[in-house]
Order: C-alpha cells, then structure tokens, then sequence
C-alpha cells in the first residue's frame, strides 16, 4: 500500500560477516499497531537500531514519511518525529522524572510547542505524575519502563518503536503499559512494537512480523501470523490456543 | 488527580531561577561595596577566590553541566594570558584602559577560536580519553609557548601596567577580577538555564539517549566547550594583567587544572553556586587558615578531594541539599 508511514525495504546488516538481518521489508499503515515477535537474537532490537540511525544498514532503505532515514543523524530522525523506548530503560539517572520528560519535551519533533504541557500530558498519560519530582533513579523498574515510554511521548512521535516495554513487569504493570499503547493508537500514532508475550501481542496487535534469524518468516493478522506454521514450528513451538484470539478487543 | 497536582510539576533545573537572580545581585553588591571595609590581605584572599571561582565556573560549564572533564583547561588560561600580554605590548600608543579592554577581547577571541577548530575531534572523545587528551593539549601548547622565541614564554614577557592613575592597583585587579568572575557565573547561568542547560545534561547522563530525543549533541558539546575555553581565557587574561610578568611556568599549570575540578568536587558538580562555594573553601582553607603552613597548602588540598569523594560525592552543596532534605521530613 502506498499510505504508509514507515516503508522498510531490503534491510540488511551484518556483524563482522555475520548476517544479523537479512533482507527485510515491511510496511507500517498509519495509525496502527505493529508487533515483531521472534525469538532472542532474533534481529529485533537491531532493525530498532537500523530505523534510528544508531547503526548504519549495509544494504536496504528506510523511507519515513516519504524521507530517507538511511544518511540521517539519530537527532534528525527523531525530529521527523520517530520515538524509541529501549528494551533496558534509560532514564537519566540524576534528574527528576519531570526533567526527563521536559528534556524531550524542549526537543523531540521540529515545530511549535509548549514545553511544560506536553511534559505535564506525558507524565499524566503515563501515570506518573505521583512520582514526578522524584530523581529517576530512586524509581522502582514499573516506573522506569514508564518513564521510558513518558519521555518517547513528549518527544511528540509520529512513529514510537517500544523495545519490550513490558519486559519485567507483573501482569498489573503490564496491563498498564499495553493500556498506554492502545492510547497512543487512538490519538493517531502509529507503533511498532517487540513483545514476548503472544498474549500481549494477540491483544494489542493491527498486524505481526515474524521474524526468525534475521529473516521475515510470517507476516500478516495476529490470528493469521500465530496460526502459521512456519511461525509455530520456529516460535511458538505449539499452536496457540484459541481462547487468545477471542479475547481480542475490537 | 487533581489540578493543584498538576500545578505542582516543576522542573528541579528551572525552578528556582528568580531565587538565584536575587542571591547573585545580593552578592554582587556585598562584594562590590567590600573593599571598603577589607584590609590588604583579606583582599588578596578575594581576588584569588574570584579567580577561582571564574575557572570553577568556566570549567563546570563542560565538565559539571556536559560530564566531559577536562584535566587540561589551564591552555585556556594560559593562551589568553599570552595573547593579551603579547598584543598588549604592541598596544602602548592608546590608553592604558583600551590596551586592557582590547588584550581581554582579543584573547577571548583567540580562545574560541582555537577552542572551535580542536572541539569537534576532541570531543569524539569520551570520559578519560577526552580527560587525557586535554591534559596533552595543555602541555602541547605550553610547549610551543616555551619554545617559539616569538611567544617569550620562557623568558618571561612584562605585561603593561592598565591601572587608570590614581587608583591602588589592587582595588582595580580586585574589581577586575570580581567582573570576570561574574561574567562565568552569569553566562554560565543564562546557557544552563534553558533548553542548552537541558541538552547540555542528558549528554552528561547519556549521550546516545539524548540523540532519540532529538537533542544534536555534538553541537551542544561544542558550544560548552567553546564558551568554557573563553570565560577560562578571560580570567587567564585578567590574572596575567594583574600579576604584571607571566612565563610559561606562570600560567600553564597543571594546579590550576586541578583546582577547576577540585573546587567544582568540594562544592557540588553540576551547578553553578557549587564552584563557587568551592572556590571559597579552598580559598579560605589554604590562604587563610594554612596560611603559615605553605607547604601543608598541596597536602591539604589532595586530603580533601579524598575526604569529598568518600564522604559527599556531591559536594557541599549536596550535604547542604541533603540536610534540608531531612528537616523538611
Ligand atoms: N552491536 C552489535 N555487534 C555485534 N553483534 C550484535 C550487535 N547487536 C546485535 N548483535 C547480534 O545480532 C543478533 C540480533 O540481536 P538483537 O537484534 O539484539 O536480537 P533481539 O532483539 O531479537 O533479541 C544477536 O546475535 C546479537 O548478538
Ligand atoms: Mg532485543
């Protein structure tokens, strides 16, 4: 389809000769929720690394909007307004939670802004305005994942890549966090997402990539992706049950 | 959650600027009308806290707000030293005040400069490697000052006398040094307070973090670390005027690196009043109460960065910050 926001083709990178991702091309539709799945080592985190200029891709294209991302800065591509949540939180240790959301809140995307509001509406968005003239620091791992999310947000994204944002969070954390995601779809950005929980992803997911040792093996619904038997054989290991696909919201 | 919440978001960076504009006239006034008061000494024992403070200030800029620790930041103080003495001694013709005015601006101008052309591969560099390579850029450039008979670094070059007839040379160094140093803290001050203070330390938290924010960091490290190599130079250039003949050995010192860094330790790195807290205690420690023990003066300064590191990492102004922490409690 051509309305797409990101249009990733023919992305390839290897590590000292090794393939880590090998040929992968896939589309995001605006507005909707994408998960990649696949198992550690997998490539997940790298494409993540590809998209936002933290590495360099051998072979392939990266078109955002219509621009080209594969030249740019980690800085530029940000302000086209695409937002990253690592997989190990990074908060800036020393500041409070609220000057790490006003940081990205001052930069972030190009155009107009008010600072203070945007931080203010992340925090709230995020649930933690009761922790939010804490030093990051002192926070608990919920919170930090939190914060991790809060400060992609005031970046004002058009695009947010969140890297297991539920890794390490009990199931009431993670609802929360999931619950924030499906926020972030309703008010029109589109998310990309790597998730180990089929669960989670069955829940959340627009569409599923899956992806096996750098390669793309399946791609398409959750319903369809999990029922593949390629993706079982490689990922899943047995067919999901199919209660996961009931519980989807619609 | 309720809108007094909401009220009560404020940033901990930005929150309380009108109170420090306040201290900082305040203090500026009290210093200003001291002399008055002050004997010969005690104002000795002020010019050299200005002129610590000014380094501690200028250096905290690069190593307290952006995290990158220069071990060599005495080029700058040094190179302004030598531009100004240099030009000065060509500038005989016009009035003593215009031959200080344009040595201070000139070696303002060279520093950024030279700061400009060494930041971007320097600053490639992280944490002791860049510590390092500024410790090599400092004796590099007191090398060549040494060496090149044009500089007359090692024979030593006499720096005109500026002070306007009538005026005791130290009440006007005194003045000139206090200016210096308000102009570190009040630059200072005006970059970190806004959206450079900002960019400025989540380089120092996490570089490759700040970059996903949008936050161009090469640009902002080199902006401090230009603006730091200045406000070095002005002070540099200052002392040389007010100690009248300066030599390599004068004005290159490794000390003086040192002291930027010890003082920023003892009073809280990463602020401004930290450094310069600093500067009055080590000031007053080895001028004052060392006074007569001269070479207790390294001992001591070398026990306390011992003592501040193992017993208040953040300095001073963090014990400060703790204890009211725990009243308020
Ligand atoms: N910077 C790097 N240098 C070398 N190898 C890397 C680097 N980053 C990732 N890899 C390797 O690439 C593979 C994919 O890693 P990653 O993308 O982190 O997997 P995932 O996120 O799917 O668990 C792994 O084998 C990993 O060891
Ligand atoms: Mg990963």
């Amino acid at each position: 389809m051509n309305g797409s926001i990101l249009t990733v083709t023919g992305l390839s990178k290897s590590f000292r000769g090794l393939r880590v991702i090998n040929g992968i091309s896939f589309q995001l539709q605006p507005g909707t929720v994408t998960s990649i799945i696949g198992p550690n080592g997998a490539g997940k985190s790298t494409i993540f690394n590809l998209i936002t200029g933290f590495l360099r891709l051998d072979a392939g294209d990266v078109v955002f909007e219509g621009s080209s991302l594969t030249a740019l800065p980690t800085y530029k591509i940000s302000r086209l307004g695409i937002a990253r949540a690592f997989q190990i939180s990074k908060p800036f240790p020393q500041m409070t939670v609220f000057d790490n959301v006003m940081a990205a809140a001052l930069f972030g995307r190009a155009g107009e802004r008010d600072p203070t509001k945007v931080a203010t509406d992340a925090i709230e968005r995020c649930g933690l305005l009761a922790v939010a003239n804490a030093t990051a620091d002192t926070l608990t791992v919920g919170d930090q994942r939190r914060l991790e999310l809060a400060r992609a947000l005031a970046t004002r994204p058009r695009l947010l890549l969140a890297d297991e944002p539920c890794a390490g969070l009990n199931a009431t954390e993670t609802k929360d966090v999931i619950a924030v995601i499906n926020t972030l779809r309703s008010s029109g950005i589109t998310v990309l997402l790597v998730e180990h929980d089929m669960k989670t992803v069955m829940s959340v997911s627009d569409r599923v990539l899956a992806l096996e040792a750098g390669k793309l093996i399946a791609e398409g619904t959750p319903v369809d992706v999990a029922s593949d038997p390629g993706v079982i054989q490689a990922y899943l290991g047995v067919p999901l049950e199919r209660s996961y696909f009931e519980e989807r919201p619609q | 959650m309720t809108g007094l919440d909401r009220l009560d978001l404020r940033s901990k960076i930005t929150g309380n600027i009108g109170a420090w504009i306040a201290v900082g006239v305040i203090a500026l006034v009290v210093m200003a009308a001291a002399p008055a008061i002050l004997t010969p000494f005690q104002m000795r024992v002020g010019m050299s806290i200005f002129f610590s403070a000014g380094l501690a200030v200028a250096w905290g800029l690069l190593g307290g707000y952006a995290g990158y620790y220069s071990f060599g930041h005495t080029a700058f103080l040094g190179i302004g030293a030598f531009t100004g003495a240099l030009l000065s001694n060509y500038l005989h013709a016009v009035s003593p005040l215009v031959v200080f005015g344009l040595s201070i601006l000139a070696a303002v101008a060279v520093c950024g400069v030279l700061a400009a052309l060494i930041a971007y591969p320097v600053l490639r560099l992280r944490h002791s490697y860049f510590a390092i390579v500024m410790l090599g850029i400092a004796y590099v450039a007191a090398e060549v000052i040494n060496n090149f008979d044009w500089f007359q670094g090692s024979i030593g070059i006499v720096v005109p006398q500026v002070v306007p007839r009538g005026m005791r040379p130290e009440m006007f160094f005194y003045y000139a040094l206090l200016a210096a140093a308000a102009i570190c803290v009040v630059v200072t001050a005006l970059l970190v307070s806004g959206r450079v203070g900002y960019a400025l330390m989540t380089i120092r938290e996490d570089e490759d973090t700040a970059k996903m924010l949008g936050i161009a960091t090469e640009r902002y490290k080199i902006l401090a670390f230009v603006v730091s190599a200045m406000l070095t130079s002005l002070v540099g250039v200052v002392y040389a005027f007010s100690i009248g003949f300066i030599t390599t050995g004068a004005v290159f010192r490794t000390d003086f690196s040192l002291n930027m860094i010890v003082c920023s330790l003892i009073g809280g790195i990463g602020t401004i009043v930290g450094p310069v807290f600093g500067a009055i205690i080590l000031t007053v420690l080895t001028q004052v109460v060392l006074a007569d023990a001269l070479s207790f003066r390294l001992a001591t300064t070398g026990a306390l960065i011992v003592i501040i590191v193992l017993l208040a990492p953040s300095g001073v102004l963090g014990l400060v910050r703790g204890a009211a922490a725990r009243i308020r409690q």
